[in-house]
C-alpha cells in the first residue's frame, strides 16, 4: 500500500508550553522502522528537550502522536517528521510551518477578562489601554497571516517577539 | 486593479509586513515614530472589513476594495510577490555552501488507473530554486530535464508528461538535485 506522510500539530491554552503532534499519515510502509521530529526555530537553532544533544526528536512508531513540553513563549517553528528505514535512510519527510500562540492569546483572552488588574485607571491610561490592546490583536494576527501566507517563521517570530515585550511590560502597557 | 478577493489576501500580507517593517524602524530610530506606524492596524481593521463585504457580497465593496489596495502601499509588490511567488523566506532549503548541488528525495505515487504522461509532483520547499542537476533518477531510470520531464520553478512543480513508459502501480522513489541561486 502506498504512504502519504503527513501530521499535524496542536497546542492548548491550558498547557501553552506544550506541543502536541499527531502522525496523520495515511497508508503505510513496511520498510519504516523509525520517525524523527524537528523543531527549527527562526534563528535556526533546533528546539529539543533540554539535555538532548542531538536536533532531533526519536519518536516512536508505535506512539500515534506525542508531546513535548518546550515552550516559553510564543513561537513560530518550521516542523519536519521524517520517515526512515533501518539504515537511516529519510524515505518520507514532511514539514510544515506553524505559529504556536497559546501564550499571547491566553494573556489577550485574560485582558478581557479582567484577570490583568488595572487599579483606578486614569483616563489618559484607559485610552492607551485599547490603542495598546489593538497592537497586541494585530500582532498576533500579523504572525498568524506570515505563517499562512508565506510560512514565513522569521517574520512570524518578530511579530510574536512584539507580542512578548508588552507582556513582559504590561505594568506599562496595561 | 485586483478582486476583492486578491485585494484581501494582500492586506493580510502587508498587514504582517509593515508590522515587522516599523519594528525594525523604531528599532533604528531609537523609537521615533514614522509616518507608516499604525498602519498595519489600520490594514487589520480595513481588511476585517473588506472580507465581510466579500463574504456578504455587500453594495460598494469596489469602493472599498480600492481603499485597501492602496494602504498596502509600499508593500503591495512585496505582497504581490509572495501572493504569486510562494513562501517569503522563512523556510530556505539548506544552502549545502557555495551553491552546491542538494539532493531531495522525493516519493511519486502511482494509484491504480493513473495512467502516464498525466501526473505531476510539487513542493513548495523546491520554490525559486534556480538550477536543477541536469537528470533525475525516477525509479532507478534517469531522466533528463525538458526531455523526460519539465521543472516549473515558480511553482516547485515537476511535470512527467512526457515520459512514454508506463508507471507501476505503488510508489517510486527518486532523488533530485538542486541549486540555490
Amino acid at each position: 500500500m502506498s504512504f502519504t506522510p503527513n501530521f499535524s500539530c496542536s497546542q492548548s491554552s491550558g498547557l501553552p508550553g506544550t506541543i502536541l503532534t499527531t502522525d496523520i499519515s495515511v497508508g503505510s510502509d513496511g520498510a519504516i522502522t523509525k520517525r524523527r521530529l524537528f523543531f527549527l526555530q527562526a534563528d535556526g537553532t533546533y528546539l529539543v528537550p533540554s539535555g538532548d544533544s542531538q536536533n532531533y526528536i526519536d519518536w516512536a512508531l508505535i506512539n500515534s502522536s506525542i508531546s513535548e513540553d518546550l515552550l516559553t513563549q510564543d513561537t513560530a517553528l518550521s516542523v519536519t517528521v521524517q520517515w526512515l528505514d533501518v539504515s537511516n535512510t529519510v524515505l518520507y519527510s514532511k514539514t510544515i510551518a506553524y505559529g504556536f500562540d497559546a501564550f499571547g492569546q491566553t494573556f489577550f483572552y485574560g485582558l478581557s477578562d479582567g484577570q490583568v488588574p488595572i487599579t483606578s485607571p486614569p483616563v489618559t491610561l484607559s485610552t492607551d489601554y485599547y490603542q495598546n490592546k489593538v497592537m497586541f490583536f494585530c500582532y498576533l494576527t500579523s504572525a498568524a497571516q506570515a505563517i499562512t501566507y508565506a510560512s514565513d517563521i522569521y517574520k512570524a517570530q518578530i511579530c510574536y517577539d512584539l507580542d512578548q515585550n508588552m507582556i513582559n511590560n504590561q505594568s506599562f502597557y496595561f | 486593479m485586483s478582486t476583492p478577493a486578491t485585494t484581501y489576501a494582500l492586506d493580510q500580507i502587508s498587514q504582517y509586513e509593515w508590522t515587522v517593517d516599523n519594528a525594525k524602524r523604531n528599532a533604528f530610530n531609537n523609537g521615533a515614530m514614522n509616518i507608516n506606524n499604525g498602519r498595519d492596524v489600520i490594514l487589520m481593521v480595513e481588511g476585517y472589513a473588506l472580507n465581510y463585504g466579500i463574504n456578504e457580497n455587500l453594495a460598494g465593496i469596489q469602493g472599498v476594495t480600492n481603499d485597501v489596495y492602496r494602504l498596502c502601499g509600499a508593500m503591495l509588490q512585496t505582497a504581490n510577490q509572495v501572493l504569486t511567488g510562494g513562501t517569503g523566506g522563512g523556510i530556505v532549503p539548506p544552502s549545502g555552501g557555495g551553491g552546491s548541488l542538494i539532493y531531495f528525495p522525493i516519493n511519486i505515487v502511482v494509484s491504480s488507473g493513473d495512467i502516464s504522461g498525466t501526473y505531476t509532483i510539487t513542493n513548495p520547499d523546491w520554490k525559486g530554486l534556480t538550477q536543477l542537476s541536469p537528470s533525475c533518477l525516477l525509479d532507478d531510470t534517469p531522466q533528463t530535464l525538458n526531455t523526460q520531464y519539465t521543472y516549473n520553478i515558480v511553482s516547485g512543480t515537476f511535470d512527467f508528461s512526457l515520459i512514454t513508459f508506463q508507471p507501476q502501480v505503488g510508489t517510486m522513489f527518486s532523488t533530485f538535485g538542486f541549486k540555490n541561486a
